[in-house]
């Protein structure tokens, strides 16, 4: 068995000889780093599937969430939050979500139903700036407050975190 | 011109309450749900809870007339029928206050009778309903 001591201690010398502790040191923290930033990725958020979604939600959901055309959004008037950092349904790091909303209804093609949809703002930093959609199916004048998309919903956040940021597209449920 | 052709269409269509007949529980969510949330609990300071008051005022003839009267309920584009059983199903579904076994149900006469009668000072009359409650 002595050769196979002398095996393993000249490899172990070998490996300490060619690395330093620093590097293991860098090549743990990344490694960390990496496992952290994981379901950040946009394909994390794919493998969320049915299962990480509410009852309600439909089997199918046809189209790109990220553009303007796609089915949640026909009543959107706002920058899309999955361009700015969240997605549909969560909002960018450093912003909050209202809770007061504009709440409307969309068509799904993928099932034919119609969707009641809640357009949950995100607030707390100034606008975002990318992805900006304005479908106004069933908006409502401004006096009309509780079913207009042209109101700053941030303004009924109990934070007081007025500044408007991006828009989500959260379903509800059917409407029926 | 397109624009006023769009006003036109959408004159039509609330003029056909058949083609947006939605359960009570959908014209919540349509309805009140952007302010008073999914179950009725409001925003504290903003928008008031509908949880354990909603079922005491009905209990009283000026608290029935109330929440027929405050605006959102007044002035939404349902139909008497439709905001009667509306308020009905809220207070099944929303309160945290089982309903009592004098509790009538709201009626769609009531709702035509009292929802055209503006309410000015919403927090006024709230505030001298909680006190009657509260007696």
């Amino acid at each position: 068995m002595k050769w196979l001591d002398a095996l393993a201690e000249g490899s172990a010398r070998a490996v300490a000889r060619r690395t330093s502790r620093r590097s293991l040191l860098a090549g743990i923290g990344a490694l960390l780093v990496g496992v952290a930033a994981l379901p950040l990725l946009p394909v994390a958020r794919g493998a969320e599937g049915p299962a990480g979604q509410k009852p309600g939600a439909p089997k199918a959901d046809p189209g790109d969430p990220s553009s303007c055309d796609y089915w949640r959004h026909c009543a959107i008037d706002g920058f899309l939050c999955g361009c700015c950092g969240g997605s549909q349904t969560t909002c960018p790091p450093g912003t909050d979500m209202s809770a007061v909303t504009w709440i409307g209804t969309c068509h799904n093609p993928g099932d034919g139903k119609d969707y009641v949809i809640s357009y949950n703002d995100c607030c707390g930093k100034s606008s975002c700036g990318r992805c900006f959609c304005n479908r106004n199916e069933r908006d409502t004048p401004l006096y009309r407050s509780g079913q207009s998309n042209d109101f700053n919903w941030c303004s009924g956040n109990a934070a007081a975190n007025i500044p408007y940021h991006c828009s989500t597209a959260r379903i509800v449920g059917v409407a029926e | 011109m397109r624009q006023a052709t769009a006003w036109l269409l959408i004159a039509a269509a609330s003029a056909s309450p058949a083609a947006l007949a939605y359960t009570p529980q959908v014209n919540f969510q349509l309805q009140c749900m952007g302010c008073h949330r999914l179950d009725g609990s409001g925003e504290e300071g903003r928008v008031p809870s509908v949880r354990s008051t909603l079922v005491p005022f009905a209990m009283l003839a000026e608290g029935r007339e109330y929440v027929i009267r405050v605006p959102g309920v007044a002035q939404s584009t349902l139909s008497d029928e439709d905001t009667a059983a509306l308020l009905n199903w809220m207070a099944r579904h929303l309160s945290n206050v089982p309903l009592p076994a004098g509790f009538a149900d709201f009626t769609a006469a009531e709702v035509a009778r009292s929802r055209h009668q503006p309410l000015p000072a919403v927090k006024e009359a709230r505030a001298r309903l909680l006190e009657s409650v509260a007696r």
